[in-house]
C-alpha cells in the first residue's frame, strides 16, 4: 500500500492511499479532528463518495480495522501508531537472534531504545517481564519506543543469531 | 450604561440574524457583517464598544493567520513560492495601478488599492471546500498552497506599507525612514521568532488552559502595541505574534482555545470596517469599483490556469483552481482598513465593494462552477498518484 502525505495548509492534512488492489482512497484529517474518507473511481481524478466522521468515530472505525473487535488469524504483526510512539507486537521465530536469551541478554533496549512492554507466550501474557525472563522461540513480544527504535527493535528480533 | 449593553446587544443581535440569512443563502458570512455595518451607520456612529471590539477582531483575525503560517512550510519550497508570488503580484499590479489612477490618488494610495485587490480569503475559500466537500480534489491542495503564500506576501508587503500610511509624514526622506524603520522591525521580528523558538515553547507551557489563553492574548496586544510603537500597523504586530507562537508545539492549542472567540472578533471586525466606510464616497466609486472587481476575477482565473497547468491538472481542474481563488476578505479589508485611517476614503469604499461582491459571488463560483464544468469537462483519465512526501 502506497501511502503519501500532503499539507493542506488552513485545513489540516490530505493523505492520498493507493492499495494493492490499485484502489485509491483518501484521507483528510482536519485541523477540527473530523476526518473524512473519500473515494474514487479507478481511474478518476475526482472523489464519488465521502465519508464524514467526527473525532470519536474515527477512532472507533480505525480500532475496528486494526482488529481490536475480531482479529482475523492471518495477522502476525501489528502495530499501533500513538502520536510519536508506535508500539509493536514482535514475533520471535526459531532462527532470531533473541531466542533462547533473556531479556537482559538480548539488549533489545539497549541497542533499539525501544522496551519490552510485555511477552506473549501461548495463552499466557507476561506483562512487564523481568530482565532474566527468557525469550523463547514462538513469543510475540510487545514493544513500545518511537518510529525509529521499534524498527531498530523490529531488525534485532528478526536478525538471525547466526553470529 | 443601560445604553451600552443595550446597543451592544443589539448589534450582536442584528449580526447573529444577518449572519443566519447569508447562510440560509448559502453564502458566507463575513460579507454580510460588511454589509451590514454598512447599513447600519446611522445608529452605530458613536458605539465605543464596536470601535473597541473591532479593534480586537483584527489583532486576532491576524494573529491566527500569522498562526497558520509556518516559516517551515515557506523554506520547503521557495522557488516555487517565489514564483507564485510574482505571478500574483505582476497581473494584479496593473489592475491596482489603473484602478489608483482613475481614483486620481497617490501611489501609496495605488500600493494600498493592489494588496488590497490581490489576497484571496484564505478563511472563506477553506471554510467552502470543507463545506462543499472538496478537501479531496487535486486543486484544492493547490489552491491552499497558493493561499499561503499569498497571505504572508501580502501581510509582509501591507506591514511595510502601513508604515507609511500610518506615519504623519509626507516628506520623500521621512516616509523613506519610515519603511526603513518597518522593515528593520520584520525581518528582525522574524529573525527573533526563528530563533527564540525554544524559548517561547517553554515561556507557553502553561497547564492551565485559562491562564494560557490570557497568555497569548497579552502577547497578540503587547505585539500590536510594539509594532505601532514603531509606526507599522498594530494588526501586523498581531500577526508576527502569531507566526512566532505557530512555530512551536502550541500551534494546535491556542488555535483551538481561541477560536471560538475569533468568531465573535471576526464579525465585529468586520462589522466595525463596513461602519468606517464613507457611504458618499461608495455611491461615488461604484463604477470603478465593479470594473475593480471584475478585473480582480478575470486575474484569479489567469493565476488559476497557469498554477493548475504547473501543477499538472487538466482544464477542468485549473478552471477550478481559478475560480477556488476568486473570493477575497480579511486581507482586503485589513488593506481597506489601512486606507480608511490614513483619510483614503475612495480607496477603503472600492474594496469595500470588492470584497462584497467578490466575497458572495466568488463563494457563489467554487459551490455551482463546479458542477457546470464537471458536464462540459467530462473527468480525466489519472495516471499518476501525486507528488506528497511518503509518509511510512
Amino acid at each position: 500500500m502506497q501511502v503519501r502525505e500532503h499539507d493542506l495548509p488552513g485545513v489540516g492534512k490530505k493523505f492520498s492511499i493507493v492499495t494493492n488492489d490499485q484502489d485509491r482512497l483518501t484521507v483528510i484529517i482536519h485541523n477540527s479532528g473530523h476526518r473524512e474518507l473519500y473515494f474514487f473511481r479507478r481511474g478518476e481524478e475526482y472523489p464519488f463518495m465521502a465519508l464524514r466522521l467526527d473525532d470519536a468515530e474515527a477512532r472507533q472505525l480505525s480500532a475496528i480495522l486494526a482488529g481490536a473487535y475480531f482479529q482475523p488469524p492471518v495477522a502476525e504483526s501489528m502495530d499501533i501508531i500513538l502520536g510519536q510512539l508506535s508500539i509493536e507486537w514482535l514475533r520471535v521465530e526459531p532462527g532470531s537472534a533473541v531466542a533462547g536469551k533473556s531479556l537482559a541478554e538480548s539488549g533489545i533496549r539497549e541497542g533499539s531504545g525501544a522496551s519490552v512492554l510485555a511477552i506473549l507466550r501461548g495463552d499466557e501474557a507476561i506483562a512487564n517481564p523481568p530482565p532474566q525472563e527468557t525469550i523463547r522461540p514462538g513469543d510475540t513480544l510487545v514493544v513500545i519506543g518511537d518510529r525509529e527504535q521499534v524498527q531498530r527493535a523490529r531488525r534485532l528480533v528478526r536478525g538471525s543469531g547466526s553470529r | 450604561m443601560s445604553r451600552f449593553w443595550l446597543e451592544a446587544g443589539v448589534v450582536l443581535l442584528a449580526l447573529a440574524l444577518a449572519g443566519m440569512a447569508f447562510r440560509a443563502l448559502r453564502q458566507p458570512i463575513l460579507p454580510a457583517f460588511l454589509l451590514l455595518g454598512l447599513l447600519a451607520q446611522p445608529w452605530t456612529r458613536d458605539s465605543v464598544f464596536v470601535d473597541v471590539l473591532g479593534a480586537v477582531g483584527m489583532l486576532l483575525l491576524l494573529f491566527f493567520m500569522g498562526l497558520e503560517f509556518s516559516v517551515d512550510r515557506l523554506l520547503r519550497d521557495p522557488r516555487g513560492l517565489l514564483r507564485v508570488g510574482v505571478i500574483n503580484l505582476a497581473v494584479s499590479l496593473p489592475v491596482g495601478l489603473a484602478a489608483g489612477a482613475a481614483l486620481g490618488g497617490d501611489p501609496l494610495g495605488a500600493a494600498l488599492l493592489t494588496l488590497g485587490v490581490v489576497p484571496t480569503s484564505t478563511a472563506i475559500v477553506a471554510k467552502s471546500v470543507v463545506e462543499l466537500r472538496r478537501s479531496a480534489d487535486p486543486e484544492t491542495e493547490v489552491a491552499l498552497r497558493i493561499l499561503v503564500v499569498e497571505d504572508i506576501a501580502v501581510a509582509l508587503l501591507l506591514g511595510v506599507v502601513s508604515a507609511a500610511a500610518v506615519g504623519r509624514t509626507v516628506t520623500v526622506g521621512g516616509a523613506t525612514r519610515d519603511l526603513l524603520v518597518a522593515g528593520t522591525f520584520l525581518v528582525s521580528s522574524f529573525a527573533g521568532a526563528w530563533l527564540g523558538r525554544s524559548l517561547l515553547e517553554r515561556a507557553f507551557r502553561i497547564g492551565h488552559d485559562d491562564l494560557f489563553v490570557l497568555a497569548v492574548g497579552a502577547a497578540v496586544l503587547l505585539g500590536a502595541g510594539a509594532a505601532a510603537r514603531v509606526g507599522l500597523s498594530d494588526a501586523i504586530g498581531a500577526f508576527l505574534v502569531g507566526t512566532a507562537l505557530g512555530e512551536t508545539t502550541h500551534r494546535e492549542r491556542a488555535e483551538r482555545l481561541l477560536s471560538p472567540l475569533q468568531g465573535l472578533f471576526a464579525a465585529l471586525f468586520f462589522f466595525a470596517f463596513g461602519r468606517s466606510v464613507d457611504l458618499a464616497a461608495a455611491w461615488a466609486v461604484a463604477g470603478p469599483a465593479l470594473a475593480v472587481a471584475a478585473a480582480a476575477a478575470t486575474t484569479k482565473l489567469l493565476v488559476g490556469w497557469w498554477a493548475g497547468a504547473r501543477a499538472d491538472l487538466g482544464p477542468r481542474g485549473r478552471l477550478h483552481l481559478g475560480l477556488l481563488l476568486v473570493p477575497r476578505g480579511e486581507f482586503s479589508v485589513l488593506a481597506a482598513h489601512l486606507a480608511a485611517a490614513s483619510g483614503r476614503e475612495r480607496v477603503a469604499a472600492v474594496l469595500a465593494w470588492l470584497v462584497v461582491v467578490l466575497g458572495t459571488l466568488g463563494t457563489l463560483g467554487i459551490e455551482i462552477g463546479p458542477r457546470l464544468l464537471a458536464r462540459w469537462f467530462p473527468g480525466r483519465s489519472l495516471p499518476s498518484t501525486g507528488s506528497g512526501t511518503p509518509s511510512a
